[in-house]
């Protein structure tokens, strides 16, 4: 159970996310989507701590996690695999999952990792950064049976992958939110994260306009239009 | 055979030391992205204080070592730790000014300690020997060698298997994604800088017996480092011992015969950089990626003010240069080597500020200038000589700068310096450079004999050099130069060959730095080998010109006139030997401070982020520009 209260948060002098609240509970799938610059992906970095809440609260499991620092969140079950850059390019794949094991667990690690992903088996003991891009990001996903994580965060799953794979990544992105771990897809492209959340936040401009069950959005029309209109609104504000 | 033993034991002891030092000085370049350059001076401050509980306390030497490896490792462990952290984002001229300076000023707490003077420093290892074949060999050679071993090993064997040596190969990649493995950063980096500040400290006080408590002998073990890391490739770290061992028995064998034969007399100090240099020219580039250069910044700071508030400063330095004469007196040759010394720190500026390279070998540059000016003296005009002496160093520049076409950022610093001390110990003894003279002539004009005039005459020559300068930074070369720092493949893109531009700045910029070492002779009316200690003074000046760019509104004629200040001036004034070395101490806290306030970190952030050690560095604060030195500034 994660959850952000009222959240503030951006970089420098520029604020991103003005009060945003969210949450994610065991075995959910939540989905934030919204246009270019919305604040996804800042939305992402102020849940696992890289950048500070600077008004607001960060709560795991029932306790106050505002002022906690990145490996301390980690620790506390919250696994975020970062956009297109989830591995240790210069590791081998076995180094990979170890590390990916955190401080406890590294015994079985490249075991478990193996059994989400049997396909990286025979490229254990090469560098992570000469696989494909299918490859690293499954390997990047291992890191979520590795690391034994409450919460799983993942930032544009499906960029730049070809669509069987994307659709291998859902599969198991399924798997596990069945298996009881709460995990939020932050996409730009709508279609897959629609498919396979039971919750839905829309993020515009730093700030929430929807959130609910996937299907009272409406259409992907009128979802489209909703992103137009903020544009509008925007540019009849400026 | 039984000729060679004796050199090849000799060898492999100190080589064993070499190799510690490199495994510890490439240990934290590969976790923190910066190379060490204070690591030898960490090395004597270690020895320093082993001496200090030893010698001077009665302490038993396995305590005293014990105290002053430990105590050196956990405040190295914790400060170097949130040092480099910030180091590691600087573009790399501020790291490596500022590793320079807290070498400098380590080196000169060494002085400040026990004097100039190098000191005995008694052997504490047992002495005894025992009879291998026809050898006498130390006990303490084979524990030497045994520690180094051990050492290197248990390391190399932690960084493979453990998880701790996992996560310090993986936080040089990406510092944030381990974090979000549940790693701290923080204790990951202190624990490298531990082991690697324990490393140069067990090999400084297992190298002090031989070489004495001297404190710049000592930071010299940083330069038997880099050799044996370059041949590791600055990554291997049991190929970076063996290449500790393979200069160790190298420079021994060629001790064998430096006595005999002329050309191998510097080779023992020489050598090691001789490896540096051949092995960064033939390594495939592919290994010598700099690393972490994709977290570094690579913002370019803008200059403020216009072309009026530029032409008063311009107008107040003139003023400036030219009342010298009338009020310092009888300092009037100090302020003329200053001046001269302008001209080698504006070319040294050029390539700094608009390309962002580094060049630890313009007083190289400088002496091939002057040495050049001696010879053509008498024979050709004077003025022509002396340009003639700066085209003279234009093919010398040309072929420093093969490896800068290859190499960026901290392998050029280090390929430099390597080239300035394989001449300085190779060549200047040789009949060719200075020889044996203890002085060569260097005449001044007949049309400027007096002092007064001839001072008058380098100014004009540091405003012809400013001039040239500028008229480089704002044309299309300079264009190419900062465009080629900031994004190189754009420029690709653009069809440009950026490989022709840099080589093409180094060797205008060494050509200028040789007429600024021909300026210098006239001045004294001889030159000799002590008139061009080179590597010293080229790292001093690099720090100077960083220190010089703190201030924003210097603008580049300022900030070399503060640097030539410092350099030249101020020591002429004080007398205290003392003083001198708590300046020096001064200039490397300074070297550091401006590195961290090109990050933006101002006093009070950096005393709050010292209180918080855990929390993240964000790489998505930008700095603040207000703080961007203009060390590398775009002209209006």
């Amino acid at each position: 159970m994660l959850e952000l209260r009222e959240a503030v948060a951006g970089y420098g002098d520029s604020t991103v996310l003005r009060g945003v609240s969210i949450e994610v509970s065991a075995g959910q799938a939540v989905s934030v989507v919204g246009p270019n610059g919305a604040g996804k992906t800042t939305l992402i970095r102020t849940i696992c701590g890289l950048l500070p809440v600077r008004s607001g609260a960060r709560i795991i499991d029932g306790v106050d996690a505002t002022a906690q620092s990145v490996h301390a969140i980690a620790r506390a079950g919250v696994c975020h695999i970062p956009e297109g850059r989830g591995v240790f390019p210069g590791l081998s794949v076995r180094d990979n999952m170890m590390l990916f094991a955190g401080s406890d667990g590294k015994r079985t690690a490249v075991e478990r990792g193996l059994s989400a992903f049997p396909q990286l088996t025979k490229h254990l003991n090469q560098r992570a950064g000469s696989l494909s891009g299918g490859q690293q990001q499954m390997l990047a996903l291992s890191r979520v049976v590795v690391s034994n994580p409450s919460v799983v965060l993942i930032d544009e799953a499906s960029l730049g992958l070809a669509p069987v794979i994307v659709d291998e990544i859902y599969d198991f992105l399924g798997r596990i939110v069945s298996e009881g771990i709460g995990v939020l897809v932050v996409e730009q492209y709508v279609t897959h994260a629609l498919r396979f959340a039971s919750h839905v936040y829309v993020l515009q401009r730093g700030a929430l306009v929807y959130s609910g069950a996937p299907n009272e959005l409406g259409s992907q029309e009128q979802l489209f239009e909703r992103y137009l209109e903020g544009d509008l609104e925007q540019s009849r504000s400026t | 055979m039984t000729t060679f033993l004796p050199f090849i034991i000799l060898g492999l002891t100190s080589g064993a030391v070499y190799g510690v030092a490199a495994s510890g000085l490439v240990l934290a370049y590969r976790t923190s992205g910066v190379i060490n350059f204070a690591h030898g001076s960490t090395a004597a401050v270690a020895a320093g204080i082993f001496y200090w509980l030893h010698d001077e306390h009665g302490m038993a030497w396995p305590f005293a070592a014990l105290i002053a490896v430990l105590g050196l490792a956990l405040v190295a462990g914790a400060v170097m730790e949130r040092i480099a952290a910030v180091l590691a984002r600087v573009p790399t001229t501020l790291s490596v000014a500022a590793t320079v300076g807290l070498s400098i000023a380590l080196t000169a707490v060494i002085v400040i300690w026990y004097g100039p003077a190098p000191l005995q420093f008694p052997s504490f290892l047992p002495s005894s020997t025992f009879k291998l074949g026809s050898v006498l060999v130390g006990y303490d050679q084979v524990i030497t060698v045994a520690i180094g071993i051990v050492a290197v090993a248990s390391m190399s064997l932690m960084l493979r298997y453990s998880q701790r040596g996992r996560a310090m190969r993986a936080i040089v990649e990406d510092p944030e994604l381990l974090s979000l493995t549940g790693l701290s950063g923080y204790s990951v980096r202190s624990l490298a800088w531990f082991i690697s500040t324990a490393f140069a400290a067990i090999s400084g006080i297992l190298i002090a017996p031989s070489l004495g408590l001297d404190g710049t002998l000592l930071t010299l073990l940083v330069i038997q480092s880099f050799g044996a890391a370059a041949i590791g490739a600055f990554s291997n770290l049991p190929m970076t011992f063996i290449g500790g061992l393979v200069i160790g028995v190298l420079s021994a064998l060629s001790t064998k015969y430096s006595g005999t034969n002329d050309w191998l007399q510097g080779m023992p100090q020489g050598l090691p950089f001789i490896v540096l240099f051949v092995m960064l020219i033939v390594l495939p580039r592919r290994l010598l990626v700099e690393l972490g250069s994709a977290v570094q910044e690579r913002t370019i700071g803008r200059v403020t003010g216009g072309r009026a508030a530029r032409s008063s400063k311009a107008a107040v330095a003139a003023i400036l240069l030219l009342i010298v004469p009338s009020v310092v007196g009888a300092h009037l040759a100090v302020y003329t080597l200053a001046a001269a010394y302008l001209i080698i720190l504006l070319s040294l500026s050029l390539l700094v500020r608009t390309s962002n390279q580094i060049s630890l070998c313009h007083m190289t540059f400088a002496a091939i200038g002057a040495l050049a000016f001696h010879h053509l003296t008498g024979s050709v005009p004077w003025v022509l000589a002396v340009l003639i002496s700066g085209l003279i160093v234009l093919p010398v520049g040309l072929l420093i700068s093969i490896p800068a076409i290859r190499l960026s950022g901290v392998y050029l610093a280090l390929a430099t310096l390597g080239f300035g001390i394989l001449v300085e110990q190779l060549f200047y003894a040789r009949s060719f450079m200075f020889g044996d003279a203890l002085s060569l002539a260097t005449p001044r004009p007949s049309f400027a004999s007096g002092p007064k005039a001839y001072y008058y005459l380098v100014v004009g020559f540091v405003v012809i050099t400013y001039i040239a300068v500028r008229a480089i930074e704002q044309g299309r070369l300079g264009r190419i130069l900062r465009a080629r720092a900031d994004a190189p493949e754009a420029l690709t893109a653009l069809g440009l060959n950026i490989r022709s531009t840099s080589m093409i700045v180094f060797a205008i910029s060494a050509a200028m730095a040789g007429m600024g070492g021909a300026l210098i002779g006239p001045i004294f009316g001889v030159i000799g080998q002590s008139t061009f200690q080179t590597v010293p003074t080229s790292m001093l000046l690099v720090v100077l010109l960083v220190l010089g760019s703190r201030n924003r509104s210097a603008g580049t004629l300022g900030a070399c006139m503060i640097a030539a200040a410092a350099l030249v001036v101020v020591p002429d004034y004080i007398t205290s030997g003392t003083l001198q070395s708590w300046l020096n101490v001064l200039f490397g806290a300074g070297a550091i401070e401006v590195a961290f306030a090109y990050r933006g970190y101002g006093l009070s952030s950096r005393i709050k982020r010292l209180r918080s050690p855990g929390s993240p560095i964000a790489p998505d604060q930008p700095s603040s520009r207000l703080s961007v030195p203009i060390l590398i500034e775009a002209p209006k």
